[in-house]
């Protein structure tokens, strides 16, 4: 698998970093720290002011790290996320449980190259669990897509 | 005497058909997904959660309870027959499991793993009934003030245990606090970094948040284990057959086990209670003891007394961690807050009130224990003839259906696709954080804490109207106090003691 490197060690404490002012300056603005007690800003505001110190020494940690090897990420990682994210957007059109089955196809017959043996029994067991666990047992209603204009 | 007739209540509600068929499904459930290579006990405990919403409140419960015991007693399945620990406390079993399956006593490893499991357990919880009650006791003497530092106590020995980093700890810990102060403000009842959002009106909902952060997150990461995983089904030594009978202990067997898994038990279960520690915990020093104690083989080769005190050790301390999140609502482990969060969910506030409040619920949650722990022991020695098939599972057929899962299980959850979209960027966000070294598991526990640490530490500023001498105005404050302290000045002197031990030595060269 093809492998790429990015330095994500030192963007995490940056981003918590930018997470933590936007606290204390929400909370300043909107909520206010103290008004003959502690108001709601109170505590976001004293708990942002640790994760920004926090950070701002996670980052100079990563600085100074000079051995520390660099986070490696692979596509099949992304793939995974690319796969969930479909499955969102194609329950807008499809519906979420045909969604999920048409995904399982997907990826069990690209990604994996599995047999239709085996996508068949999986994509079977997929259904029961969904269908008799979530739709029977639970009685949860899932969004059909498009499928609910017609219906 | 009075905690036993409180129990014997308590068993007179779980006694209930519904119930008992809660906790048993639970059993199974959990022990599969326990069994799972690669899922482990947080992120099964995490998917199995929506499936507690079709109960009432006690039943619910009593299914969760069983659901998070059982996954305890999954881990050590893979563990002996695949040498994959399916979760980190079954890591110390693989050391002697794996070993003596490979001596051709596959079967006598799963049933000395599954006994010493049972009775570790059995032992956690007789501690737990008759303790839980007093620790409440206890903690009716905190006040607000009190149960601050407390809460603190609590968030600091997680984020500073699990990793290596301590900094690292601090930033996950605040960032878990300030994703739950997202949304409605508990004591003003004013919206908050809202950022004009409808959905982030009611807050980051928990299941969603849990089922992302550590199962969708948990699923990203096993992509990458489809290889080894391959590797490891095609080589010879998993061709093993087993069968209840082949598989039973001989009375020397059980002389030899019996010994580690009192110790263990009983070492464990005090391991469970302190904050943080967990059943990770439990079983190392669970396995460690027995190394200083006789074994009839070298530990590490096969040595039946180390998957014995390893298992006992584990269940033990899963046990014991009942004790402070039912007395204080301090739970000790991540797996332990997804069960808080899971408790807040049906409206229970686990706390010292809790046993005065809500005596039939906190007895039937222990009694339930004693009967998961029967039934998990049952199913998991039935089981053992299929525990192959069940485990011939391919890791790489695991990934696309618990993404379904994950998806499915965050829409029941929330009945919304915010639920869905909760869990995808969490998942997302659990993944890297995990990935570049920042354990999640402290992030939970924040997440789950945080209302409850800040509505302490609201209410003890306005009470002393803003004088922070509230914290330290009384001998139990200042000794919680002293052990925050310790908790956070620990590893900083350690790395200053290293660094000067560092220079020390590059000078004597």
């Amino acid at each position: 698998m093809e492998k790429k490197k990015l330095n994500t060690r030192a963007l995490i404490p940056v981003v918590t970093a930018i997470v933590a002012i936007v606290f204390i300056a929400v909370g300043m603005i909107d909520f206010g720290f103290w008004d003959a007690g502690p108001t709601p800003g109170f505590f976001p505001i004293i708990i942002a002011v640790v994760l920004l110190l926090a950070s701002i020494a996670s980052f100079i940690q990563v600085a100074r790290d000079k051995d520390g090897k660099d986070v490696q990420y692979n596509r099949a990682e992304l793939m995974v996320i690319l796969g969930a994210a479909g499955i969102i957007i194609g329950s807008m059109v499809i519906g979420l449980i045909l969604s999920c089955l048409v995904y399982l196809v997907l990826w069990l017959k690209l990604v994996e190259h599995a047999p239709w043996k085996h996508v068949i029994i999986i994509e079977a067991i997929l259904a029961a669990i969904i269908i008799g666990v979530f739709v029977v047992w639970l009685q949860v209603q899932f969004p059909m897509g498009l499928f609910e204009l017609f219906m | 005497m009075e905690n036993f007739a409180m129990l014997f209540a308590g068993f007179q509600t779980v006694l209930d058909p519904v119930n008992i068929g809660a906790c048993m499904l639970g059993a199974i459930l959990g022990l599969v997904v326990g069994a799972m290579p690669g899922i482990g006990s947080l992120a099964g405990v995490a998917l199995l959660l929506p499936l507690t919403y079709k109960f009432n409140p006690t039943t619910a419960i009593i299914m969760l309870g069983a659901l998070y015991y059982s996954n305890m007693y999954g881990g050590s399945f893979s563990a002996i027959l695949l040498n994959i620990p399916g979760d980190t406390p079954a890591i110390t079993t693989a050391l002697d499991g794996y070993p003596m399956a490979k001596k051709g006593r596959p079967g006598q490893a799963l049933v000395a793993a599954n006994l010493s499991s049972f009775i570790g357990g059995t032992i956690g919880i007789l501690i737990l009934t008759i303790t839980a009650s007093g620790l409440a006791q206890v903690g009716l003497m905190f006040g607000y003030a009190e149960m601050t530092v407390v809460l603190l106590i609590a968030m600091t020995s997680i984020s500073w245990l699990i990793g290596e980093n301590p900094i690292k700890g601090i930033v996950i810990t605040m960032l878990g606090i300030l994703v739950a102060s997202i949304g409605m403000d508990t004591l003003s009842g004013v919206p908050r970094y809202d950022f004009g959002n409808i959905y982030l009106l009611g807050g980051i909902t928990f299941t969603p948040f849990v089922i992302g952060c550590v199962g969708f997150a948990q699923v990203i990461k096993l992509v990458n284990e489809r290889k080894a995983d391959e590797e490891k089904r095609h080589s010879e030594e998993q061709k093993v057959k087993l069968s209840i009978r082949g598989s039973l202990l001989k009375g020397h067997d059980f002389r030899r086990i019996l010994p580690p898994i009192l110790r263990s038990g009983v070492l464990g279960t005090f391991v469970g209670v302190l904050p943080g520690s967990g059943a990770t915990t439990g079983s190392m020093v669970g396995y460690a003891m027995q190394k200083k104690f006789k074994s009839e083989e070298p530990m590490g080769t096969g040595a039946i007394e180390g998957i014995a005190a390893s298992e006992a050790g584990n269940n033990a301390a899963a046990a014991g961690a009942f004790a402070p999140l039912l007395a204080l609502g301090i739970p000790g482990s991540g797996t332990g807050a997804v069960l808080l969060g899971g408790l807040m969910m049906w409206g229970l506030n686990p706390g010292p009130l809790l046993f005065d409040t809500n005596p039939e619920f906190c007895w039937s949650l222990i009694s339930s224990l004693y009967l998961a722990n029967v039934f998990t022991l049952l199913v998991a020695i039935l089981i053992i003839p299929v525990l192959i098939n069940i485990l011939s599972v391919p890791v790489k057929y695991m990934i696309p259906i618990i993404t379904c899962v994950c998806i499915v299980g965050a829409y029941s959850t929330s009945y919304s696709m915010y639920g869905v979209v909760i869990m995808f960027i969490s998942g997302i966000i659990g993944y890297l954080l995990e990935k570049n070294g920042f354990p999640t598991a402290p992030m939970l526990l924040a997440f789950v804490l945080a209302p409850m640490l800040e509505e302490n530490m609201r209410k003890a500023f306005i009470a002393s109207q803003g004088k922070l001498g509230i914290f330290v105005n009384s001998p139990l404050k200042l000794v919680l106090l002293a052990i925050f302290l310790v908790l956070v000045l620990t590893p900083v002197v350690k790395s200053i003691l290293r660094k000067v031990k560092g220079s020390n030595t590059k000078a004597a060269v």
